[in-house]
């Protein structure tokens, strides 16, 4: 099973526009039927949210922690993460605060403007242990391509690279109502025993086992240690092609299938003609 | 009620807490933040050669007027407010306005950005003021809190 799912959205319960309901009959509108609310520093919204139209989508219970040195998305939060005694030069305390509840936390938009042009959401924080982060935002909507997110691509594929379990994922960073169509998704390529599980228990599974893929329009699938990208005659026309990168360097491949080995990190990527990445997946060190 | 002023200096990313005990069960509690930003369009500008560094650099050359004024335009001060009661959350508040009002209650509508708490309130109240930049030369603050014994 693949399912979309949209993991960075706002309302008014902080600084965005629509309500949670508003929010929550966007995307069900727009057939997005699995999506975070991920308010900053508030999980008011999440109570209510749960009793509204309970059989027309499916609700990421999340908070995004806003500090003053960078952002962490919690998902399957269960209750609110505080971070009033935030030090720069230790945030593993807030990811073993989300991991005490089951949660899992990521890096939102690493790379952002530093003050005074964005207050806050530059992340400069210190990660002392790596293994404490479930995923890191490669792509955030709001955020330029060339000035953010190749940089926090770059971030992940090397902590990928070097064994970290770390998951890519896109966010909508969504505050008004804005295009979901032609962007950046994020998929739980998962098998269809976990089709009947809740969506906290999917996005857990996906994200601490690799099963997530970031993606414009591609979608690259592994079974064992095969590899294919489906469609790939289409975008072989666009002159887009494909890189693995193994500890051993990047293979640059024109075939859209291909072998692996499942026992190394490697992260798989396609790019368009100008050399940007369209969609990513990483298989983890066992 | 308790009132509490403050200033914050320039540059200051970091909060100021107000912790106490609520002695006597109350049955409805309000809090209000407010704060004083001056002439922000004015404060920006200062920020126009620290601003104008970051542009380069994200850019990799210099960047235009426009782009610096855009840029300008989201320099702002930025304080936002979070309440605890017992260490559960009560609620935070965090969005553009200078004035965040918390009213906890039975009948009241759930304050947007907090949860909805039943009476009665006592026990060790944690008001957190977070200031995540100040561009003015210092903002001044007041923090009420006002309850109604049950």
């Amino acid at each position: 099973m693949i399912k979309r799912v949209e993991l960075h959205n706002h309302t008014n319960e902080s600084d965005g526009k629509l309500s949670i309901y508003e929010l929550a009959d966007y995307f069900t509108e727009n057939e997005i039927t699995a999506f975070a609310l991920s308010d900053h520093n508030t999980t008011s919204g999440i109570a209510p949210l749960r009793e509204y139209k309970k059989d027309k989508f499916e609700l990421i219970e999340s908070c995004e922690l806003t500090t003053y040195y960078g952002h962490i998305v919690v998902h399957n939060i269960k209750e609110n993460i505080p971070w009033d005694d935030i030090n720069t030069e230790n945030v593993d305390v807030l990811f073993d605060r989300a991991h005490a509840q089951n949660a899992i936390a990521g890096i939102a938009h690493p790379f952002c403007p530093a003050k005074p042009l964005g207050n806050g959401i530059r992340f400069e924080l210190k990660v002392n242990d790596y293994k404490k982060v479930d995923f890191i935002e490669v792509v955030n909507m709001c955020c330029s391509y060339e000035l953010v997110n190749s940089k926090a691509f770059a971030l992940w594929e090397d902590l990928v690279i070097e064994g970290y379990r770390i998951s890519p994922t896109s966010g909508l960073d969504l505050h008004v109502k804005a295009e979901v169509s032609n962007i950046y998704k994020t998929y739980l390529m998962l098998d269809d025993t976990f089709k009947n599980k809740d969506i906290a228990t999917q996005l857990d599974f996906a994200i601490k086992n690799g099963l997530v893929l970031v993606t414009r329009e591609p979608i690259i699938e592994i079974n064992d240690s095969k590899v294919s990208v489906t469609n790939f005659d289409k975008y072989k026309e666009r002159e887009c092609y494909v890189t693995v990168v193994t500890k051993n360097g990047v293979k640059k491949l024109t075939d859209y299938k291909f072998d692996i080995n499942l026992g190394e990190a490697t992260v798989i990527k396609v790019h368009d003609k100008n050399d940007k990445i369209i969609a990513c997946r990483a298989v983890f060190r066992k | 009620m308790y009132e509490f002023k403050g200033t914050l200096p320039r540059y200051y990313s970091g909060n100021v807490c107000y912790q106490y005990n609520l002695q006597k069960p109350c049955k409805s509690l309000r809090i209000r933040m407010e704060y004083m930003p001056t002439d922000r369009e004015e404060n920006a500008k200062e920020f126009t050669e620290i601003v104008t560094q970051q542009l380069y650099k994200a850019y990799n050359r210099m960047p235009s007027e426009d782009e610096i004024n855009t840029a300008l335009k989201g320099v702002k001060t930025e304080i936002q407010l979070a309440v605890y009661l017992n260490d559960e959350f009560l609620g935070n508040i965090h969005n553009p306005s200078t004035v965040k009002d918390m009213l906890f209650d039975e009948s009241s509508e759930r304050t947007i950005g907090c949860i909805k708490a039943k009476p009665p309130f006592f026990g060790k109240l944690k008001i957190i003021v977070n200031s995540f930049y100040v561009i003015d030369k210092e903002v001044s603050y007041t923090v009420q809190v006002e309850t109604e014994e049950a």
